[in-house]
Formats: structure tokens, C-alpha cells, sequence
């Protein structure tokens, strides 16, 4: 049985990793998870502003002052470089320093006037008070959660357009500048709700960490966000659940914490871009690279009427196979081992035949291109098929098969 | 009579006071295949740019098939540099060619079938039909140019601008562009695109733009290519930038300038 | 440009001196107090034989006070000082110990933490150690810290000691008096309801001293945030115990409170806010609780009407 505030927290929080996931990953894409931040921080003076001039600690006043003063922090961190020589993402850094600064030294004042002065309340900004929250509060990030899923799911290819190539966006007609204040506009919506949750310090971490997380699970537009949206969700879940069975830990950390540990997960274990993914696969390409130079050995000397070399030359020689290599050679049929000699097999003799007619191939191709990739150097010779269209690959051939009948 | 694609008259850009394009009146007509041809910092790609709309001119007007640039809503395939695209960035080779059927789809309609059949189709015109799958990044540099140009091709627009399309690319890129110049000149579309290679000029252009800061000649390529208008293309270069040094001041002090409406 | 600059640097420097008094030139004591719960007493002592400025207005946290450059200014201009201690005034603590020896005029400027003086024995301990702050909630534990008061005073100007001590006897009668009215306005709520929750734990003694059960949301400082299995917890002992009413203070913002209404909502008890309480620092003027005195009053007013 949960209880209702815990169920009105998990409510909202879950809603508003939504919101960070989704808005998260467009940023992300765009190269401006620094905004976040930067917007983060520039509510602190705008919230100050709405207490000093209504005197009202209603928490839809401070939001609505949250949300201009984000809005003119946003404004000023595109303005700056336009009319300056300074760049993007220093004047990000300077809008953060610049409005948050502010806002400091508003709420040292304010703390200082009195009568019903809530500088506890403007304090509170800066960390969150999760567990505080209000079915109001869960409800307007439920909405905002709904309003962001329908946008993203209704304005999919014009905000495709405008993360990958705004350029080609403006000169196919669509309206850009609109499209930026849009998505300027939701980040700074969702950084303002996110407040009172995660406080301002996290709220960046909540934006930034879903997406990236997400990133190494999907190499597709749709997927990205779904994913860093789900992934936004559950952290808030498990952010809120841990933290209601531990009195000592405050809710927005946990959750900030959550997402981390995906992030680390997803770094580790993502299929193919995770690291241990590519390790596995980096030392299975090294690990046929030696089998390759097995069988070609082997392949060699069986064309200088030498039947089997003996193990010691496989290994310590100019080939320098390691015994994995060799045992692996063995059980993929390709060679076999006769006491202390190893002799090629009929399928290791063809497969090395095969070898090294791709390694022509490709000596061919690079040699009449002028465009050479770095990591295409060491393929193995089925990635020849899928690089070069066919065509090219039997034009090559011939050009081979009439080199070699004119030298 | 032939129409013209593009109209551009007195047309004069600056960017941060300096002059960019200086006085340039020129007609392309339609069908043709035009070379923009020029040595670095001529204002080539400015050209392009004000042409596509994205650089608002100092002085003088543009129009694109006979529309006044400002209310002309004429699709236009462009072709950019193959500079700052994101390469990492979670999109693959259809994803991008399908692009180029928003603007038709208008707000709100997925793309279709229909949509997908036709970037296929424009990846084949361009040789990457077997590619589409692929994640953008995982593409050798000619691949990725003859993805936008695919993306281009989708927008099947009636004019078409590329910015050195041919610039270190491989044969079979090349090949592939070749042919999709030869499909849009059949199908009397109108392609202008910045080009590097004097040699190859005169096999496929036949019209040619010579520009260095000013217009030097334009015209069809039997007549404007010639020896004498490459050496005041390329050569004299200090002269040029005297003249235009002169006309920012007369800018400056009040006279001068003008122009078109 | 520079001229900008060096006007900005020295311009703060010119207003803050002429925004509060407190310049010896007058020849009388100068006391500076950190809270209203401290000079309401000491006025009361002291008459007109010295000048007491307070530097935390009404509705100014404690807790969270972080010192001016001008307060600074008003700390070296004094010739006493006199603050709680116990870290009740958690981010000013190493200013106002300096504040205790020579100046550099060759004056002797003395610093005292007044509730540092009251013996550990009479004290609230939290479960981690610290020592609960907020004495002033209970009468006659803050009547024994008027008593050091005079003390103090003795010690440092020994020539009014006759008048100091003629004052704090009246003040002492008027504590105990004080101390039996409020006992008598919490006697009367019924023993199943005596329990006061509010937004933090600023009412232990008062807890103590007349007989109530005391929960605060958030812990010992406003600093400190609420978990959610506190305000569960509390969401359940307020719904089974049928508690009517949780009070909200004047310096922490209600939130926390309001989601307790809500949770005990959610399961079908009506808990309403029973009143404004005034715990770390007095009300405006027009609260009629703008002295310790009054303001000690008037939370047991609120509290006993409505629990009743």
C-alpha cells in the first residue's frame, strides 16, 4: 500500500523525467545541454523579482517569474553572439554566471526585509523539496508531460529538420526561428517545474543525463527520444523510491543519482556502442587478423611444396599468432595439428585463397583512389562487399586479372 | 524566348562593411547547367547563398523565375559544402533523403509509402540505393555528398544549387554526379553549381558565371570561356580589391550606392 | 569607466553607515542583539541606559542569515554583543566569535552566547548530537536566560548594577506570570489531541515545558529538507490519531504543510491549518506578536484554540 504523497511524488516525478528526457534529447542534438544550466540558473532572479514586487509566496507567481526570467536568459544567450564577437557557448556561461550572481545577491536582500519573508522559501529553489509536493504540482508536470509527448509526436520531421540541418529547414520553408523559440521555450517551461522537484543545481543534470544515456542505445531520431524519455521516467520512479524508504536521502539526488547509474549501464552494456560491446569486438577482429596470418603462413609454404610448419614458427615468427588464434583456427576447421606441425585443411586453404584475393582487391582500390579512410585499413574481407558497391568490386578484379596477364 | 531561371540585377552583399559581391547583374536561363567559376573568396558561395535567400543584399534585387526573391516560394534543392553537418547524429541515409519530401508533405502528414518509394529512388539515381540503412557516420566522404545530393533530388525542385559538389570526392562519386546532372539537364531543370575544375568545364557546363568579387563575364561556355576572361578572373587581383576599398568609402560618405528596388 | 568602478567600490561603503544608528558618540552602552526573542528581555533590563539595536527584523530566519558588510559594521561598532549560540545562527557563527576582545581602538568588545551559559542538563539534545537551539519557547527556561542577561550587564556596566537588578526582579515576576498563563491556555486541549505539528522542529522545549507532543516536518534547521517518509509517517499519525489541526510558521514556506492536508485528504481526514505560529523570529507590527513576550503568547493562543 503506498501512500498518497508518496503516490502524488511518484506521480510528478515520473512525469517530469518525461519532460527532461524529451526536451533533454532535443537539446542534446542540438549541441546546447549547457542552456539547461544556464537556464536553470536564471530563474533564481526572477523568482526574486516576483517575491519583491507581489510579496506573495504562491508558487504560481514565483514559476510565472521563473519562467521570464529563463525566457530572457535564453533571449540574451542568442542575442550575445549575434551583436558580439563572443561565442555561443561563452555567453552561455556568462548568462549563467551574470543572472545567477544576480539572483544571489536579490535573495541576500530579501532575506534581510522581513516581515513574512520567505528567504527559506527562495533557498529552496536551489535543492528541491520533492517530498513536498503538491497534487497541483503533479498534475501540471502530468500535463506538461502529455502537451510535450503530443508536440513531439505531431511536429516530428520539422524538429528533425531543426536539430540536424536548420540550414536546409530554412530553405525548405520552414519557419526556423518559430521552431527554435519552441523548443526554447519547452526547455525553459520544464526547467521551471522541475525546480521545486530537483532544485535548480539538478535540473541540468536531469536534462542532460537521460539523452545521453539514451544515445548509446539507438542510432535513429525516434528512438532517441523515446528512449531518453523512458529512461527520464524511470529514474524519477526509482529516484522517489528509494528515497521514501530512506528518511536520509532527499528525493532529487536520488533521482539524479538514478539516471547516472543508467548512464554508467548504458556506457558499459549498450550492444553497440557500449564499451564492453566494442572491446569484444575490437579483440575479435585482432583475434581473426591472426588466423588470418595463420592460414596465409600456412598457405605460403604449402605453395613452396612445404606441407606443415611447425607450431613454435606460427607463433613466435614473423606471424606472432597467439595461441588463442590457433586453437580457434583448429576449431573453426581450418588447420590441424599433427604433434608438433600444423597442416592446413582443404576449407583453411580456400578460405586463405579467399583472404588474400580481398587483400588485392582492396590494394587496388586504394591505390587508385585518392580518398583513403583510416579505419578502413584493417577489414576483414567480408566488409569489402558491404563498402564497395559490386560493380566496382568486379571492375577491380578485372583491373587485377589484366595486370597480372600484361606483367 | 528563353525564360530565366534566375535574374539578378546590380546586386551588392557586404558582410561587416566589406563588399562581398559587388555590382553583379546576370541572367541564367532555364535547362541550363552553369558553372559558377572563380578563385577563392571571389563571393562564390554568396552568390549561392543570396540566390537561396539566406543573405539579404546590400543593394540591388533577385528573381527566381520571375518572382521577386522576397515573394518567391520556389522550392530550391541545395546542395551545401560538406562542412559542419553533425556526422553523429542519430539519423540514417533515408532518414535524410526523405527530408527533402517535407516541404511537399506540408505540417502534420508523416511521410508515406510514397515518400519512402521516392528517396529510394533518389538513392538509386545517385548509386547509395543499398546503403540506406546506414548511419550517416559510417559513410566514406563521397557517400555522404551523394546523400544530399539524393536529399536534393527528393526536393524535386525545378532549381537546383550546389557548392563545389565535385570537391575531393572518388571516381565513383563522381561518376554518380555526373550522371545525376545529365538526368536534371533532360529533364530540363536548372542546376547552377560552384566548380572548382577549369578542365572539365567545357564537357559538361553550358553556361558558365566567371565571378571574382565583381561579374567578369557570363554567358554560354563557347563564348565566356575563354583565355582572356580567365586571366582577368584570376589574375589582377590587387586592382579589384583597390576599386572595392574605394566604393566602401564612397559607401560610407553618402554617395553612391543605390540601386533596383 | 574606472571612475564607475571605484564610484561603485566606495558608494556602499557611504550608505550603510547612516541605515542604522549604534555610534558611540553618545556616551551609552551599545548593545547589539541578533533577535527580537533576545532584546525584548534585554530591553526590558536595561531601560534607557543603553542603546540595543536587533539585527534580524521580524520574519527574518536565524538559521539562514548570512551578515552583511554593513552588519559587519555595526558588529565592530557595538560595544556588546549578544547572540543565542547553539548555532541557531548557523551561517554568521565565526563573525560573532571574533567580535569578542580588543578592537583595534583599544576597546573591549565583548561577545557572549547567551544560551551557552544554561547548563547541558536543562538542554534538548537531538538523536544526532546537536543541541536544540530554540529556547525561548519555553517561559521559564528563557526567564532563567534573562537571568544571565543581567549578569552580563552587571559585569559590564557595574555602575547601573542597582537599576539593572531592580528591573530584572520585575521581569522575572512578570516571566512566571507569563509562564502560568500560557500552562493554563494548553491545559485545556484534550490529552488524545496534544499534538502540535509544524513546518520544523523549532518547538521542542515548548513541547517540554507545557505537556504537547511535538513533530516538526523538516528537522532541527530550516536547512535541512524533509524526506518523503516523514511527511508519510506524519500523513498516518495525524489520520489515526484524528489530529484537526497543523500549524504553519511565519519564516518556512507552507508547502510541506499543505501536502500534509492533502495526504491526510487522500484518506478521508479533514486536517486544516489551525494558525500563523511565530517560531524563529517575531511578527510584523501588525500581528500583534512582534515580542517575545507577545509572540509567545499568542502561539499558545493559536495553538490551544485549535486543538481544543
Amino acid at each position: 500500500m503506498i501512500s498518497p504523497n508518496t503516490l502524488v511524488i511518484l506521480a510528478g516525478t515520473t512525469a517530469l523525467g518525461i519532460c527532461c528526457g524529451l526536451v533533454g534529447a532535443l537539446m542534446l542534438l542540438r549541441r546546447r545541454a549547457l542552456l539547461s544550466d544556464a537556464l536553470a540558473h536564471a530563474t533564481l532572479p526572477g523568482v526574486c523579482i516576483a517575491f519583491l514586487l507581489s510579496g506573495s509566496r504562491s508558487t504560481i507567481v514565483l514559476g510565472v517569474g521563473a519562467l521570464i526570467s529563463a525566457l530572457i536568459g535564453a533571449a540574451l544567450v542568442s542575442w550575445l553572439p549575434r551583436f558580439s564577437r563572443v561565442r555561443r557557448d561563452s555567453a552561455t556561461a556568462c548568462i549563467l554566471g551574470i543572472l545567477f550572481g544576480a539572483g544571489i545577491a536579490l535573495s541576500a536582500i530579501i532575506q534581510r526585509s522581513g516581515p513574512g519573508a520567505a528567504a527559506a522559501g527562495l533557498d529552496s529553489l536551489l535543492l528541491g523539496r520533492a517530498a513536498g509536493m503538491l497534487r497541483s504540482e503533479a498534475m501540471l508536470l502530468g500535463g506538461c508531460a502529455l502537451v510535450m509527448s503530443l508536440l513531439v509526436l505531431v511536429l516530428r520531421k520539422e524538429l528533425l529538420v531543426s536539430c540536424f540541418d536548420p540550414l536546409f529547414g530554412r530553405c525548405s520553408g520552414q519557419p526556423t526561428g518559430a521552431l527554435d523559440l519552441l523548443q526554447t521555450a519547452l526547455l525553459a517551461g520544464t526547467v521551471v517545474l522541475a525546480l521545486p522537484a530537483v532544485g535548480v543545481v539538478l535540473t541540468a543534470a536531469l536534462v542532460v543525463i537521460p539523452p545521453a544515456a539514451a544515445r548509446f542505445w539507438t542510432d535513429r531520431f525516434d528512438s532517441l527520444l523515446r528512449i531518453s524519455a523512458l529512461l527520464g521516467a524511470v529514474s524519477g520512479m526509482l529516484g522517489t523510491a528509494i528515497s521514501s524508504g530512506h528518511p536520509e536521502l532527499p528525493a532529487g539526488p536520488v533521482i539524479v543519482l538514478s539516471a547516472t547509474s543508467f548512464f554508467t549501464l548504458s556506457l558499459l552494456i549498450a550492444p553497440k556502442r557500449g564499451l564492453i560491446a566494442r572491446k569484444l569486438r575490437s579483440s575479435a577482429r585482432k583475434q581473426q587478423r591472426e588466423v588470418r596470418r595463420i592460414l596465409h603462413a600456412l598457405l605460403l609454404a604449402s605453395e613452396q611444396d612445404l606441407h606443415s610448419l611447425s607450431t613454435d614458427q606460427i607463433v613466435a615468427g614473423s606471424v606472432s599468432a597467439s595461441p588463442r588464434a590457433l586453437k580457434q583456427a583448429i576449431i573453426d576447421g581450418f588447420i590441424e595439428r599433427q604433434g608438433d606441425r600444423l597442416q592446413l585443411k582443404p576449407l583453411g586453404s580456400e578460405r586463405a585463397r579467399r583472404a588474400r584475393k580481398s587483400q588485392e582487391i582492396w590494394r587496388e582500390w586504394l591505390t587508385s583512389e585518392a580518398a583513403i579512410d583510416r579505419d578502413l585499413i584493417d577489414l576483414d574481407e567480408e566488409d569489402i562487399e558491404k563498402l564497395l558497391p559490386l560493380e566496382l568490386v568486379r571492375s577491380l578484379e578485372n583491373s587485377i586479372e589484366l595486370r597480372k596477364t600484361t606483367t | 524566348m528563353i525564360k530565366p531561371a534566375v535574374e539578378i540585377h546590380d546586386l551588392t552583399v557586404a558582410y561587416r562593411e566589406k563588399p562581398v559581391l559587388w555590382d553583379i547583374d546576370v541572367v541564367i536561363p532555364e535547362g541550363s547547367l552553369c558553372a559558377i567559376v572563380g578563385p577563392n573568396g571571389a563571393g562564390k558561395t554568396t552568390l549561392l547563398s543570396s540566390i537561396l535567400g539566406t543573405i539579404k543584399p546590400a543593394s540591388g534585387w533577385l528573381k527566381i523565375f520571375d518572382q521577386p526573391i522576397e515573394e518567391s516560394e520556389e522550392l530550391i534543392g541545395f546542395v551545401p559544402q560538406r562542412e559542419s553537418v553533425d556526422w553523429d547524429f542519430p539519423v540514417e541515409v533515408l532518414d535524410v533523403v526523405m527530408m527533402g519530401t517535407y516541404r511537399r508533405l506540408g505540417w502534420f502528414r508523416r511521410p508515406g509509402k510514397a515518400q519512402h518509394d521516392w528517396a529510394m529512388e533518389c538513392l538509386e539515381a545517385v548509386g547509395m540505393a543499398d546503403l540506406h540503412r546506414r548511419q550517416i557516420g559510417e559513410l566514406s566522404g563521397g557517400q555522404q555528398q551523394r546523400v544530399f545530393i539524393a536529399r536534393a533530388l527528393a526536393q524535386d525542385a525545378r532549381l537546383f544549387l550546389m557548392d563545389e559538389p565535385f570537391a575531393g570526392v572518388d571516381a565513383a562519386t563522381e561518376d554518380a554526379i555526373r550522371h545525376v546532372l545529365e538526368d536534371l539537364k533532360r529533364q530540363g531543370r536548372t542546376v547552377i553549381l560552384v566548380h572548382h575544375d577549369l578542365q572539365t568545364i567545357e564537357q559538361f557546363f553550358d553556361h558558365v558565371l566567371l565571378l571574382n568579387l565583381r561579374l567578369i563575364a557570363s554567358g554560354p561556355t563557347m563564348e565566356t570561356f575563354t583565355r582572356k576572361n580567365l586571366l582577368r578572373t584570376y589574375g589582377g587581383r590587387l586592382t579589384l580589391l583597390d576599386e572595392a576599398a574605394e566604393a566602401v568609402r564612397r559607401i560610407r560618405t553618402g554617395g553612391g550606392g543605390g540601386g533596383g528596388s | 569607466m574606472v571612475l564607475i568602478t571605484l564610484l561603485l567600490i566606495w558608494w556602499p561603503g557611504c550608505g550603510a553607515s547612516d541605515s542604522t544608528s549604534a555610534t558611540s558618540d553618545s556616551g551609552k552602552l551599545q548593545i547589539l542583539c541578533t533577535t527580537g526573542m533576545l532584546s525584548g528581555p534585554l530591553s526590558d533590563i536595561v531601560g534607557s541606559h543603553a542603546e540595543i539595536t536587533t539585527l534580524m527584523g521580524p520574519g527574518v530566519d536565524p538559521h539562514l542569515y548570512k551578515p552583511s558588510p554593513g552588519d559587519v559594521r555595526q558588529i565592530s561598532s557595538s560595544d556588546l554583543v549578544l547572540y543565542h549560540g547553539h548555532h541557531l545562527e548557523g551561517r554568521m557563527g565565526d563573525v560573532l566569535e571574533r567580535a569578542d576582545g580588543i578592537t583595534r581602538d583599544g576597546r573591549t568588545r565583548r561577545a557572549v552566547a547567551v544560551t551557552e551559559r544554561i547548563s547541558d542538563d536543562r538542554l534538548i539534545v537531538t538523536g544526532s548530537g546537536t543541541v536544540d537551539p530554540h529556547l525561548w519557547m519555553d517561559v521559564s527556561l528563557w526567564r532563567e536566560v534573562a537571568g544571565e542577561l543581567h549578569k552580563i550587564l552587571a559585569e559590564i556596566d557595574p555602575s547601573n548594577s542597582s537599576y539593572f537588578k531592580s528591573r530584572s526582579s520585575e521581569l522575572e515576576q512578570e516571566l512566571i506570570l507569563l509562564d502560568e498563563k500560557v500552562e493554563a491556555l494548553l491545559v485545556a486541549i484534550p490529552q488524545q489531541r496534544r499534538v502540535l505539528v509544524t513546518a520544523h522542529d523549532a518547538f521542542g522545549y515548548f513541547g517540554r515545558r507545557y505537556g504537547l507532543e511535538v513533530i516538526g516536518i523538516q528537522g532541527i534547521s530550516t536547512e535541512s529538507e524533509a524526506s518523503i517518509q516523514r511527511v508519510n509517517s506524519l500523513v498516518e499519525m495525524l489520520t489515526s490519531r484524528q489530529i484537526p489541526a497543523v500549524f504553519v510558521e511565519s519564516t518556512v514556506p507552507e508547502r510541506n504543510v499543505r501536502a500534509l492536508i492533502e495526504g491526510c485528504a487522500s484518506l478521508g481526514h479533514t486536517l486544516r491549518i489551525g494558525g500563523v505560529l511565530y517560531s524563529d523570529a517575531p511578527g510584523p507590527p501588525e500581528s500583534g506578536a512582534d515580542r517575545w513576550k507577545t509572540m509567545i503568547l499568542h502561539n499558545a493562543q493559536v495553538v490551544s484554540e485549535a486543538l481544543r
